[in-house]
């Protein structure tokens, strides 16, 4: 059996490159969750930033857990509220996709052809509040179960589950042709 | 296919291959760089790298901050969405409206807690650290100005306009300037495109006028709705701090939002969030156009911190205070004990704090730790036992580098002891609570693992002798 996040987090206490072993293991992980969240020179910086943050905090680590990734996601979630702007700006971005105003149409059913379903899950995403957006995304994107997403947010694994739902719920009703058109409707009044 | 298995595929083609990826590679060697660092400096006790700031913006108190401009953009969003009851409505919504003035633009001043204290040592009084936030807004030029002061410092400035968005670092890359500045825009590493080309011709994209936060438009929506559907209503009245107030009630999707209204001058003074943060409103006014300040942040405004620290050990002390005296000038110590922890060790340090980008040339110092309780068999602090630890530094800016990463604002006064309480149900490693003063000129950090701790070793801090 290999060596576990745990093991080599313990072990860095005393030999700091052991660390690497860490960051060799998640960075891509880490990487791509952050990706597709902010735009990426944004998240080249924070990638580095979430290692050199979980390096420095690593005497806090809890050693019974055997990976490190929700703890790693912790790190990036906090992370990323700083950044919580660029999200934003990112999503209204990916949001207008389909109604750049160098190419719009009169005909609100041609709008929503165009507009597929990306900008719709972008303006989700946007209606989420950050600690929905936080959990779904998790869940979504770093595949980490409820449990984990409650390790990696601190929270009750209770609030993860109702938190999901709700959110859930709201990128649903975003995705109906209904909000599609009225979205469109609006974007052309 | 549902929503969930629509979302995994949304966006996952943006990480791209990461094998070989500069960028990857690049954070790789900060990463060791940090490691090799330490690994050479033995035994390095703690180390604080400080979360670099934003190129484009810098966002401090993040969440806090999110919700305070929440919560300030829901009282524009109360007065924009009501403005075609004005002429109509005699209700409290059109008292309030009346109190605020005509002006074309909206002057709003608001405070909140931080959730950080003062501790006043002389008194021993504690008081919250508030942020204030400003904001001018005028839609009909389409121009907003953001700012937010800890103590009188600027800490967050953003200015909104046709001209684009603007920070203390400068322009906020958007898509309209990336439109026209294609190749300066590949070369700063960033597109409207997830392809990531910007192409080599300008050309033209129209910028949206500055409105409320695209994440918060949910919020203006609610209002509006809210108050089309006459679900914003009266909500009886009451007293805050001895001020009579009447209440509006808006329900939004987040929860309930209460609006105090000064029950005389029909002024909105408090707005209760849906998620229990209250902003208290200091000034609400529709001022004429000359009146706003509509300036560019300029970048000495924000005061520029080092973004990485670090302390070699040089020298073990004896733990007595007198040792510590001798080999530390203007020493502080918090006693041979605090709070049934014993001083462990004491140790001078070489400090060294470096600025991002290399913004200015490193800084070096000698600084001093003492720790209270059990050390593991490395020198560590024990995170399973309670814990203590003061550090000194010989200035605020290398103890912002080293010892407390997090610190905002304006410095502590003498006699003041500004701290960031363990919130309750907080564990792990945010679970630290740390405080912070400077004594002689000495900037002396606390870090503890719990608040009686640290209290009592901010009370305790003394000339060691």
């Amino acid at each position: 059996m290999g060596e576990t996040d745990a093991t080599a987090i313990r072990a860095s206490l005393a030999d700091g490159e052991a660390f690497f072993a860490v960051v060799e293991r998640h960075f891509e992980e880490i990487s791509r969750y952050l990706r597709r969240r902010v735009m990426r020179e944004i998240a080249d910086e924070l990638a580095a930033d979430v290692f050199a943050t979980a390096f420095a905090r690593r005497e806090s680590y809890d050693l019974l857990r055997d990976s490190a990734l929700p703890w790693l996601y912790g790190i990036t979630s906090n992370l990323l509220r700083n950044r919580l702007r660029h999200e934003l700006r990112e999503l209204e971005m990916l949001a207008r996709v389909a109604v750049d105003p160098l190419a719009r149409s009169s005909d609100p059913l041609d709008v929503v052809l165009r507009t597929g379903v990306e900008p719709a899950l972008a303006r989700g995403l946007l209606g989420l509040s950050p600690e929905e957006r936080d959990v779904l995304l998790l869940y979504a994107w770093g595949d980490l179960a409820y449990e984990e997403i409650a390790v990696a947010l601190d929270l009750p694994v209770g609030t993860v589950r109702s938190r999901l739902s709700r959110a859930r719920s709201h990128i649903r009703a975003s995705l109906t042709a209904r909000a599609e058109v009225e979205e469109a409707s609006r974007w052309m009044s | 296919m549902d929503e969930l298995t629509t979302l995994k595929e949304f966006r996952a083609d943006v990480s791209g291959a990461l094998a070989g990826d500069p960028a990857r590679e690049q954070a790789m060697s900060t990463i060791r760089a940090l490691i090799e660092k330490e690994a050479a400096a033995t035994p390095i006790r703690s180390y604080h790298p400080r979360v670099r700031q934003p190129r484009w913006h810098k966002l401090v108190l993040p969440r806090r901050r999110l919700f305070v401009v929440a919560l300030v953009a829901a009282a524009i969003a109360v007065i924009l969405a009501v403005l075609p009851m004005r002429q109509s409505s005699p209700s409290l919504v059109g008292q309030a409206l009346a109190a605020i003035g005509s002006g074309s633009v909206l002057h709003i001043v608001g405070e909140m807690p931080t959730g950080r204290q003062l501790l006043d040592l002389r008194s021993d009084q504690t008081k919250p650290v508030m942020q204030r936030e400003e904001i001018w807004f005028d839609e009909s030029r389409g121009v907003r100005r953001d700012v937010t002061r800890i103590g009188g410092t600027i800490i967050d400035d953003t200015f909104q306009s046709k001209e684009g968005g603007f920070t203390p670092h400068g322009i906020i890359y958007d898509c309209t300037w990336i439109a026209a500045h294609p190749t300066a825009a590949t070369k700063a590493r960033v597109s409207c495109n997830l392809s990531g080309d910007n192409g080599t011709t300008p050309h033209s994209v129209p910028r949206p006028k500055p409105t409320l936060d695209p994440g918060l438009a949910g919020f203006a929506d609610s209002y509006r709705s809210a108050l089309a559907s006459g679900a914003a209503h009266e909500g009886g009245s009451g007293v805050i701090e001895g001020q009579a107030v009447d209440w509006l009630v808006f329900d939004t999707k987040q929860g309930s939002e209460r609006v105090a209204l000064d029950a005389a001058t029909h002024k909105p003074i408090l707005i209760n969030g849906p998620n229990a943060l209250k902003l208290r409103v200091t000034t609400i006014e529709a001022i004429d156009s000359a009146g706003g300040h509509f300036q560019k942040p300029t970048p000495d405004e924000t005061p520029l911190r080092p973004s990485f620290g670090r302390a070699t050990d040089q020298q073990t002390l004896p733990l007595s205070g007198a040792a510590i005296a001798a080999g530390y000038r203007d020493a502080v110590w918090a006693g041979s004990s605090v709070g049934g922890l014993p001083l462990a060790s004491a140790v001078v340090q070489q400090l060294v704090g470096s600025y991002y980008h290399r913004a200015r040339p490193s800084e070096s110092g000698v600084g001093l730790q003492l720790q209270y309780g059990s050390l593991t068999a490395n020198g560590h602090r024990d995170f399973t036992k309670p814990y203590l630890t003061v550090s000194e530094a010989p200035n605020p800016v290398l103890a912002t580098a080293y010892m407390w990463p997090e610190y905002v604002g304006t410095d502590p006064r003498p006699g003041e002891f500004y701290f960031s309480p363990i919130a309750a149900g907080q564990t792990g490693s945010i679970g630290l609570a740390v405080g912070f003063t400077i004594i002689n000129g000495h900037a002396i950090s606390v870090q503890a693992s719990s608040n009686e701790l640290l209290l009592a070793a901010a009370r305790a801090l003394t000339a060691a002798k």
